[in-house]
């Protein structure tokens, strides 16, 4: 890097690399693609607090290409986000897409797509969550006598304890099988 | 009941396994961590050692109940409390393995005091700990601050030794990881596939990675025969077609090209046909090698993904079936689309089984049978068609003398090539009157697709024996006679250059077929015009049953013409292109596929089939039919293969005797039973181990359901138990109750752990 003012400072590139699954180069071109979002707004300079205090607002950053056309984005920024305002800072950002990437496990994948499905945020997948998913996957296509049905078997698949909603445990057993999780459960940037 | 507890911020506890809090923990740390907020009935707040050496506050989680009456803790918050056992029974350190376990469910148990369990780690172990938990760090599910807090602690707890060594490592892992992903992409286009399958997913990239691996088959062909075949040829600089030989190609014809031009004699130490003859061997040999490894390659890969596929197709329909890559508008409309149908199909097949009236059936089945004899008429005809045409070719047309010599020259070549544009388009059109299901549908459409390209291959090879023999008798016939009919027979030369004809008018039906029916429809898609009739499907099956046929013409014309290797790579990356550039403008994913990597062997098989027709029709025209007196490296002999057994004649006697010995029937005949019953009793192992893996995955299925079920309902009872028998039970019986119900925890924790591949 031949600029004089460093975007971060070594002990905060090495904190990043130790927290995400990113290298420094891909955290500083994560970097732009943030500052790209409000230019105004984030500095060049974010060796200070700003990596923690400076917001970007919840309807820009979904105007992403990432995600804009991603049915859960809201829900995605709001998981990331502090206080489940859907308003990134830049690490919740970092955060975001490193548990979108590529490299990261299956584990950490499994525990943040639970907390995107999970809408009402109570430690639960419960009936009307597993109905807003599939709304939000299907939009009209299905009728409501469809999406009864394909929530019951769901629920009959995965629902172990028969408490009628699905507990992480559950949806963990259900997620190591699924063959394409971890391509599907990926977004490049 | 509001219980401060060490594992949890918001004591909520519901009295299952699954307490978790209903607000997101996340709590408010400054920047230097000095404030905690939290938002407890009970603070008790923990003494004051929280600061350590630089008078920071370490994050910490408020209301540890340490000393705290730890039994009443443990059963009347109805939570889970694992960490009070370990504290109160062991208050030693709990090991680096412990913390990162609980770092991972603190997602659901609530954060983790994570400083407190690192002050208290033994000074040896300290280290050791410090670097495994710092390795592990981002496959922690904690919020990203608090991970950073962490990471911060820890690294200003270590040694810059291991500090360096951790990084040192890490570097090397993920490069390591890094590699072996790319692995299979090094190589060309690979920007292109990587294109293709973002937006049309893996299916259709399927084709062209199937395109890559033939171009490197073709290459690796073209290279070896030029190399060893070819190049001394040209070297020596001698050609060795006789004089006479015309061909449709002109001077072409004449050239290294075709068989014609190669000498029968030896160039310096060089023997030339010999080489010949060995190196299109080997290449055969070559090709049956590199396609069986790759199948048993993909076969022994796939067979990790394809134990438990379709246990919960509702569930991963509902949780994984979103692909978040895509990112645009077009590509989530038909993700969105296709996520429609096949959940709709699925409803569709659960909810009703066939249930079709009498009458329905029996007209169903006349349909099909229907259908099916007009398939077996059609591949009947075609088949003669081409027969037909290759013996005869009456021109009564009243047309130009050079169209008339165009068309006779290229007959065959444009009956194959017509054939092929119109008959898998009535093989896809008539399936659709049978009412198939939509996979059984693509099934049959394959099948009948593969069985029309087989057959015209076999018709083609017919005629050109009929070729062969005919010049032969030609020859024969008229040496007897003064005049002679043809001047020199040069029969390999003509099915070359038919073979060659086939191949480049091949190409330019692909070429045609594509502008015609893709791009004119998508102009006049886009043009606004019909704008109902919507693009074309790209529809992976008959596309790789196109290219698998170009293939085996190249095979079959390999002995005749040693560069159609060469140009068999050339059609392919013109092919590739021509069908990427179509595929990104004019066409759209196809609505039902096959699972990816089935289908990449099941198109590895048809082209073994394949290969296997060529290669024995190859080898039967090497062993029974008389090479041409006139032309070509064999004119010496009486058939092809004498040209090994002419040199292998020079070996000594002994060697000679054990070779004919073995190819007597003695042999032979006992040889070929050892190898039936082998193939035999490999069969019954391998029934018997599918047996047994039925049954174990039936064994699977119960203890997944019926076996988990009893246990949940055992450990509710169990939760439910102190409430129900009131808090008068001894703190022993507790702590039991605790304990056990902790195994049961980490039970289905580590078997969901342990169930990933």
């Amino acid at each position: 890097m031949g600029n004089k003012i460093s975007t971060f400072t070594p002990e905060q590139l090495e904190a990043y690399e130790d927290c995400t699954f990113f290298t420094s180069k891909e955290i500083l071109h994560i970097f732009s693609r943030y500052q790209a979002l409000a230019p105004d707004k984030v500095p060049y300079d974010m060796t200070g607090k700003e990596a923690q205090t400076v917001r970007i607002a919840h309807d820009v950053i979904l105007t992403m290409p990432e995600l804009k056309e991603n049915p859960f984005k809201d829900q995605i920024c709001k998981v990331f986000s502090e206080e489940g305002s859907g308003h990134m800072t830049f690490e919740e950002f970092l955060d975001m897409f490193s548990v979108f990437s590529e490299a990261a496990s299956r584990d950490i994948k499994s525990v943040y797509a639970f907390k995107i499905y999970d809408w009402d945020g109570d430690g639960n997948l419960n009936r009307s969550d597993l109905e807003a998913t599939l709304l939000k996957l299907t939009q009209d296509g299905l009728t409501q006598d469809e999406k009864n049905f394909v929530v019951d078997k769901v629920l009959e698949e995965a629902d172990l304890d028969d408490d009628g909603m699905l507990s992480y445990v559950e949806f963990e057993h259900v997620i190591s099988r699924a063959p394409d999780f971890l391509n599907t459960f990926h977004v490049r940037i | 009941m509001d219980e401060s507890h060490p594992l949890l911020t918001n004591t909520q506890g519901q009295g299952s396994l699954r307490a978790a809090p209903s607000a997101p923990d996340y709590q408010a740390f400054d920047n230097q961590g000095l404030v905690l907020e939290t938002d407890l009935t009970e603070t008790n707040t923990l003494p004051s050692d929280d600061r350590d050496d630089r008078g920071v506050d370490i994050g910490t989680v408020p209301g540890g109940a340490q000393q705290a009456d730890i039994s009443t803790a443990a059963c009347e918050a109805d939570t889970v409390s694992i960490v009070t056992i370990g504290e109160e029974q062991e208050k030693v350190a709990l090991g680096g393995e412990e913390i990162l376990f609980r770092l991972r469910l603190a997602h659901i148990y609530g954060d983790l005091d994570w400083a407190n369990h690192l002050r208290r780690l033994n000074d040896k172990s300290r280290e050791d700990v410090h670097v495994q938990i710092l390795d592990k760090l981002r496959e922690q599910p904690i919020s990203i601050h608090q991970k950073i807090r962490l990471s911060r602690y820890l690294r200003d707890r270590m040694d810059t030794t291991s500090v360096s060594s951790l990084t040192s490592q890490q570097a090397r892992k993920r490069q390591k990881s890094r590699r072996s992903k790319f692995k299979p992409s090094v190589g060309i286009w690979n920007g292109n596939i990587g294109t293709i399958s973002a937006y049309f997913g893996s299916h259709v990239a399927s084709y062209f990675v199937f395109l890559k691996f033939l171009v490197y088959l073709d290459v690796l062909m073209a290279l070896l025969l030029f190399g060893l075949v070819t190049l001394p040829q040209i070297l020596s600089n001698n050609n060795a077609a006789p004089e006479g030989l015309s061909g449709d190609f002109g001077v072409v014809s004449t050239s290294v090209i075709f068989f014609g031009a190669y000498s029968d004699t030896k160039w310096g130490f060089y023997d030339r046909p010999l080489a010949f003859f060995l190196t299109w061997a080997a290449v055969n040999v070559l090709c049956f090698l590199v396609i069986v490894s790759s199948m048993y390659i993909r076969y022994s890969l796939s067979k990790r993904v394809e134990t438990s596929e379709d246990e919960f197709p509702f569930s991963t329909t509902v949780f994984s079936s979103w692909d978040h890559a895509l990112t645009k508008p077009e590509g989530a409309g038909l993700r969105t689309n296709v996520i429609i149908t096949n959940t709709k199909e699925m409803v569709r097949e659960e909810r009703s089984p066939d249930k079709s009236t009498c009458c329905q059936s029996t007209g169903q089945f006349v349909i099909r049978a229907v259908v099916n004899m007009l398939v077996v008429a059609v591949l009947g005809g075609s088949g003669y068609l081409i027969y037909l045409v290759a013996d005869t070719w009456d021109s009564s047309l009243d047309i130009p003398r050079w169209l008339d010599d165009l068309l006779r020259t290229y007959k065959l070549p444009l009956v194959v090539a017509a054939l092929k544009m119109f008959v898998p388009l009535i093989f896809d059109q008539v399936i659709r009157l049978e009412g198939y299901a939509p996979r059984t549908e693509l099934k049959v459409t394959i099948a009948r697709t593969a069985l029309f390209y087989l057959a015209s291959l076999v018709v083609f090879l017919l005629s050109m024996y009929e070729v062969s023999t005919q010049c032969i008798r030609d020859v024969n016939v008229t040496a007897s006679t003064a005049t002679k009919n043809r001047a020199v027979c040069c029969w390999e030369n003509e099915v070359g250059e038919e073979v060659v004809k086939v191949v480049l008018i091949d190409l330019g039906q692909i070429l045609l077929t594509t502008l015609l029916f893709d791009f004119l429809r998508a102009a006049v898609i886009k043009c606004g015009a019909f704008t109902s009739l919507g693009y074309r499907e790209f529809t992976v099956a008959s596309e790789v049953l196109d290219v698998i046929y170009g293939q085996s013409l190249v095979w079959l014309g390999l002995f005749f013409s040693p560069l159609l290797a060469a140009m068999g790579v050339v059609k392919l990356v013109i092919v590739f292109y021509f069908r990427y550039v179509t595929a990104r403008m004019c066409k759209v994913p196809p609505r039902t596929f096959f699972r990816a990597s089935r289908s990449g062997n099941f198109f590895m098989f048809i082209l073994l089939i394949n290969f296997f027709v060529c290669f024995f029709t190859m080898a039967y025209a090497v062993i029974e039919l008389k090479p041409s007196t006139d032309c070509g490296p064999f004119k010496a002999e009486d058939h092809v293969f004498e040209i090994l057994t002419s040199r292998v004649g020079d070996l000594p006697t002994w060697i000679r005797d054990v070779i004919v010995y073995v190819s007597t029937p003695a042999i032979v005949i006992p040889v070929i039973l050892f190898l039936l019953l082998g193939v035999l009793y490999f069969k019954a192992k391998s029934a018997s181990y599918t047996r047994v893996i039925d049954k174990l995955r039936e064994q699977l299925r119960f203890e997944r359901r019926v076996e988990k079920r009893e246990v949940f309902a055992r450990a509710r009872i169990i939760y439910a138990g102190p409430q129900v028998s009131g808090t008068g039970s001894s703190p022993r019986q507790r702590q039991m109750t605790t304990v056990s119900s902790r195994t049961s925890i980490t039970d289905t924790a580590t078997t969901s752990s342990l169930s990933h591949p």
